[in-house]
């Protein structure tokens, strides 16, 4: 009760005009800042550090914060309009939405993606009101081998990523791997596949490569069928029905729960609760069939779970002063330029502060709603751009996106480089799931190795005397089991219909 | 050649082991680490026979697979070749020229070529569609956000 006492003087102060006002521009930026691929809150975030100098910390923390989870509301929307995923995180919301547009639902998609940003990010500070000192330990309870296990985990999901095509989505996940270990060994700073040529020391940057897989992939596709318009002579929905809504909230909640959970663990990749919620709804889905060809509730479990990691990254933040990624590092940043350490300590002298933080993100996520659900249909009627000029935004603003990331051409050759294989994968039949969801995990699973190895002075047996690396292992046996399982349960029915067929 | 997808198989199968031996190969070179225990090419290795082999098994029973029967790839047509062409090559253009056009002008010329290629609009739809995208690239991401994106001779901006 303690919690909910402090959480009204919170909003007390979270109303008071000037937070309001601060927590609205943040919102409005956030959206900017997150529609735009390529850009995202860090940058944002660091660019309004000044105004520090100017505002109190309440409304400027709230401001900052507003930009933070407000970005992951823009996520979706180029992922499901135009096929570019601005971070490896949307991945499957582009996979899942852009179908959704082809078929004229670009409206519900980015209505269902709103409602269930707000749901997922709602419940996410919830947890965040109420369990935040509680939950701070598990964050502490992951140390490299539990990492490790968990890019295990994720790389399981390849399996069920592929489809029919399991030999080459395997393959495909192979090769983003290999795109990741180009550049200097994440340990050592040795160089690695560089073939002695500078600009390869840097790596090759995942989101340019996603980018030419999606996006310029798509333009080169649409440019050789000539295509005048998307979506030719298909009906249009602007909104969702309210059965959308029904069918999807289930997919909100429990991607919401699982998203606040995995943004308790700093440095975990949010790509890697996209795609393990995308997996666990596809199993959880009434007709999973429609996976890949234009999934609601995919669009509503991966956008729930972005907003969901965002807010559950503020719990090991305040209580124990860790950002679990770039942007709260900025953030965090924010708070240090008053002279405030996030931590332990700040919940005790400053309470009132966090307080009035975490009751402003209950506002923000409503505003941020209210906001977004009328910009659905401006966004919608996107698709109805002729394709001549769309195409050509499309590639103008990808490449815009991806030179911003590290201010470097390289980028660039590389996203029209993945385009080309991207548009060779969808011509042969690669999936491409696989590949961005190695490429993503590829630094992690090899840096927690070696760490978990270095740890153990070279012994293997780390992984099983430590119980979450256990049950990590036991998830990864059963999601393995269960996928090939199902995979070939579904071949069967296939070959069954076909016989009844024929 | 390639009409099938047994035989784009093959040409994959064969390209990706190839791949997969040249990373092998390479990774050989790469230098030793200060401490550590895992080898800096331990990984690279591993993908590289990794991919190797499963180049190979890919290849190999698409090769074993039944001709005549599999479906073919949705190659474009002739036109469509053409068009594909134009257009990787009006990006490649677009990107190469960045570094000296710079973003706005770059943006321009390319979203106006683009336009008129594959839309045959009017010229003055055109000029005002990129005129409009240079402008918003301008007000967005020089002005407001504050990117520092190269704009050529434009830089006085």
């Amino acid at each position: 009760m303690e919690a909910w006492s402090s959480l009204m003087g919170g909003f007390a102060a979270a109303i008071s005009p000037l937070n309001l006002l601060f927590a609205l521009i943040g919102c409005i930026a956030g959206t900017i800042v997150g529609v735009l691929p390529g850009l995202g809150p860090t940058a944002a975030i660091a660019m309004l550090l000044p105004l520090a100098a100017l505002l109190d910390p309440a409304p400027a923390i709230i401001m900052m914060a507003a930009i933070y989870y407000g970005a992951m509301y823009g996520g979706s929307t180029t992922s499901i309009l135009v096929n570019i995923p601005g971070e490896a995180s949307s991945v499957p919301t582009a996979i899942e939405g852009y179908q959704l547009t082809l078929q004229g639902r670009a409206g519900p998609a980015l209505a269902i993606s709103a409602i269930s940003s707000f749901l997922a990010g709602t419940l996410g500070v919830v947890g965040l009101t109420f369990f935040a000192p509680l939950l701070a330990r598990a964050a502490l309870a992951f140390g490299p081998p539990e990492y490790f296990m968990l890019t295990m985990l994720g790389l399981s999901l390849v399996i069920s990523l592929s489809g029919k095509a399991l030999g080459k989505g395997l393959l495909a996940a192979l090769f983003g791997l290999l795109t990741a270990v180009v550049g200097m060994d994440p340990l050592t700073g040795v160089a690695r596949l560089t073939f002695d040529i500078n600009v390869l020391m840097g790596g090759i940057e995942f989101v340019p490569v996603i980018m030419g897989l999606f996006a310029i992939s798509e333009v080169l596709i649409n440019v050789e069928k000539q295509t005048k318009y998307i979506l030719e002579g298909k009906k249009i929905e602007w909104m969702p029905t309210w059965q959308d809504i029904k069918d999807t909230y289930g997919a909100m909640i429990r991607s919401g729960i699982l998203g606040f959970f995995f943004g308790l663990i700093p440095g975990c990749s949010p790509a890697v609760t996209s795609f393990l919620v995308y997996d666990m709804e596809r199993r959880f889905s009434k007709h999973p069939e429609k996976f890949g060809h234009g999934a609601l509730d995919a669009v509503a479990a991966v956008e729930g779970s972005n907003n969901a990691t965002a807010q559950g990254g503020f719990v090991p933040l305040f209580s124990l002063g860790i950002p679990s990624g770039p942007a709260l590092a900025v953030l965090m940043g924010g708070f240090m330029m008053y002279g405030l350490q996030p931590g332990p300590r700040l919940m005790q002298e400053q309470p009132h502060l966090v307080w009035t933080i975490i009751a402003s993100m209950y506002i923000g996520n409503f505003m941020l709603l209210v906001l977004n659900l009328p910009l659905v249909g401006i966004w919608a009627r996107m698709a109805l751009v002729p394709f001549p000029i769309l195409g050509a935004l499309i590639v103008a603003f990808t490449l815009i996106g991806a030179y911003s990331l590290r201010y470097s051409f390289f980028d660039l050759w590389m996203a029209l480089l993945f385009g080309v294989v991207g548009y060779l994968m969808r011509k042969l039949d690669f999936p491409v799931a696989p590949m961005v969801l190695a490429a993503v995990l590829a630094k992690l699973m090899e840096t927690s190795l070696i760490q978990s190895l270095v740890l153990s002075k070279g012994s293997p047996f780390i992984f099983l005397i430590r119980p979450i690396s256990i049950a990590f292992m036991i998830l990864i046996i059963v999601s393995l089991v269960s996928g090939i399982w199902l995979q070939k349960r579904a071949q069967a029915k296939k070959v069954e219909l076909e016989e009844s067929e024929a | 050649m390639l009409q099938t997808k047994r035989s784009g198989n093959i040409a994959a199968g064969y390209f990706l082991a190839l791949l997969g031996l040249v990373t092998f190969i390479a990774a050989w070179q790469i230098a030793e680490g200060a401490g550590g225990q895992l080898h800096p090419r331990t990984f690279p290795l591993i993908l590289g026979a990794l991919l190797f082999a499963g180049g190979l098994i890919l290849a190999i029973s698409a090769y074993r697979s039944p001709q005549g029967e599999d479906k073919k790839i949705d190659w474009p047509d002739h036109q469509g070749w053409k068009y594909w062409l134009i257009g990787l090559i009006s990006i490649t253009v677009y990107i190469g020229l960045l570094p000296i056009l710079g973003f706005i002008i770059g943006t321009l010329l390319f979203v106006a070529f683009f336009i008129w290629f594959f839309g045959r609009y009017k010229p003055i739809f055109i000029a005002i569609y990129a005129l409009g995208t240079a402008l918003f690239v301008y007000l967005l991401f020089v002005w407001l956000l504050q990117l520092t994106l190269p704009l050529g001779p434009l830089s006085f901006l």
